[in-house]
């Protein structure tokens, strides 16, 4: 009797330490659990927080941009009323301009009308020649005409736009463009004249290219005036040295010096004629097509 | 055209210049009749002298900007134009 109570306390104290231990490990693991959670509670507070914080600076940034971009439609606005503003003005300006060139052609007409019968002692021109006693009959486009020489035995004679002296071209108004452009052409026998800008002279075949404005006219160089052959002949010369000091400059090109000459053909009329090019340029754009 | 006329026919620094894949020059010729093509053309019988053929690609049209020593510097005609507006 006495022994079995012994096992069977002994089995009940073992049991009930079981129990004992049992409740303490789920004790433990609940608290154990209990602080994780509360420790994640924690974090997932922190992350909340700082969400809502991005969110507003997120709602700021927004807010910022919208501002910013009705501050750009504003500006935006500004500077098409400017543009139309500098528009006008422009157009304002351009007709002033015309306006002002109307002006210079009327007063210069009439400052060379009134011209006729103007007197000068003497006029030297820039090659030497010297006239006295003059008396002007016209002032062109294509130069001044004018008696000179003593009363009685007054004779005519004309220089042409590139035997102006200074004070000529001053007085009846010749602009550089019109220097340079306009040139007169008499044929040999004086009874023809044309003006017109110098454009090219082909040695070969003696004709001399002449640009009036509207078209392009050809003379044979023998058909023009002395006074014409001569100034050709010193274009020409001229033309030659520029155009060797040129090619000097296009052989030294990996592109210029294979086309500079004989190479290239360019429209004139109804045919192609080969075209030597005329200067040196620093870039190329070649366009490559065809008409199909 | 209008790009010629604007940005390369008053500009010294540049010159433009057709090369013609057009098999005739007569064929050439009408075309550039045509349209009254300002500028200079290398025909089909110099396109070995002129030293350009090496540039052609298998399409067309094709521009190029190339400067004075071969270097290509731009292709297709609204990069090459735009360049030339910096020259």
């Amino acid at each position: 009797m006495k022994r079995f109570f012994s096992v069977r306390y002994l089995v009940l104290v073992i049991a009930g330490l079981a129990i004992a231990y049992h409740f303490h490990i789920t004790r433990k693991r609940f608290v154990d659990g209990n602080a994780q959670l509360k420790t994640e509670l924690s974090d997932l507070k922190g992350e909340w927080i700082e969400l809502r914080l991005k969110e507003g600076a997120t709602a700021y940034a927004k807010q910022e941009l919208i501002k910013v971009n009705k501050e750009m439609d504003r500006l935006s606005d500004e500077a098409a009323q400017i543009r139309q503003s500098v528009s006008v003005e422009q157009l304002a300006i351009e007709s002033l301009e015309k306006r002002k060139k109307a002006l210079f052609f009327e007063y210069r007409e009439q400052v060379r009308r009134g011209a006729k019968g103007m007197r000068f002692d003497e006029m030297r021109t820039p090659q030497g020649k010297h006239y006295e006693n003059i008396e002007i009959i016209k002032v062109g486009p294509d130069g001044v005409s004018f008696w000179h020489g003593a009363a009685g035995s007054a004779s005519g004679s004309g220089i042409g736009l590139d035997e102006l002296p200074s004070e000529w071209v001053k007085r009846f108004m010749f602009t550089k463009e019109e220097l340079e452009w306009a040139r007169s052409w008499t044929s040999a026998d004086g009874t023809k004249t044309a003006y017109g800008k110098f454009k090219s002279y082909d040695e070969d075949t003696g004709i001399v290219t002449i640009d009036d404005g509207a078209s392009k006219l050809l003379f044979d160089i023998d058909k023009l005036s002395v006074a014409n052959r001569k100034w050709l002949e010193k274009q020409a010369l001229k033309g030659k040295a520029e155009a060797v000091a040129i090619f000097e400059e296009l052989d030294k090109q990996v592109i210029g010096s294979k086309i500079k000459k004989g190479v290239l053909s360019k429209l004139e009329g109804d045919h192609f004629f080969d075209f030597t090019m005329s200067n040196a340029p620093d870039y190329y754009v070649v366009y490559y097509s065809a008409s199909w | 055209m209008e790009s010629f006329n604007k940005k390369i026919a008053t500009n010294d620094k540049v010159e433009f210049i057709h090369f013609s894949l057009d098999r005739t020059s007569e064929a050439a010729l009408k075309w550039a009749k045509k349209e009254n093509f300002p500028w200079a053309h290398v025909l089909a019988d110099k396109h070995a002298e002129s030293g350009l053929k090496k540039y052609a690609k298998k399409f067309v049209p094709y521009y190029m900007l190339v400067d004075k020593d071969g270097k290509i510097l731009a292709e297709g005609s609204q990069a090459v134009f735009a360049m030339v507006d910096d020259l």
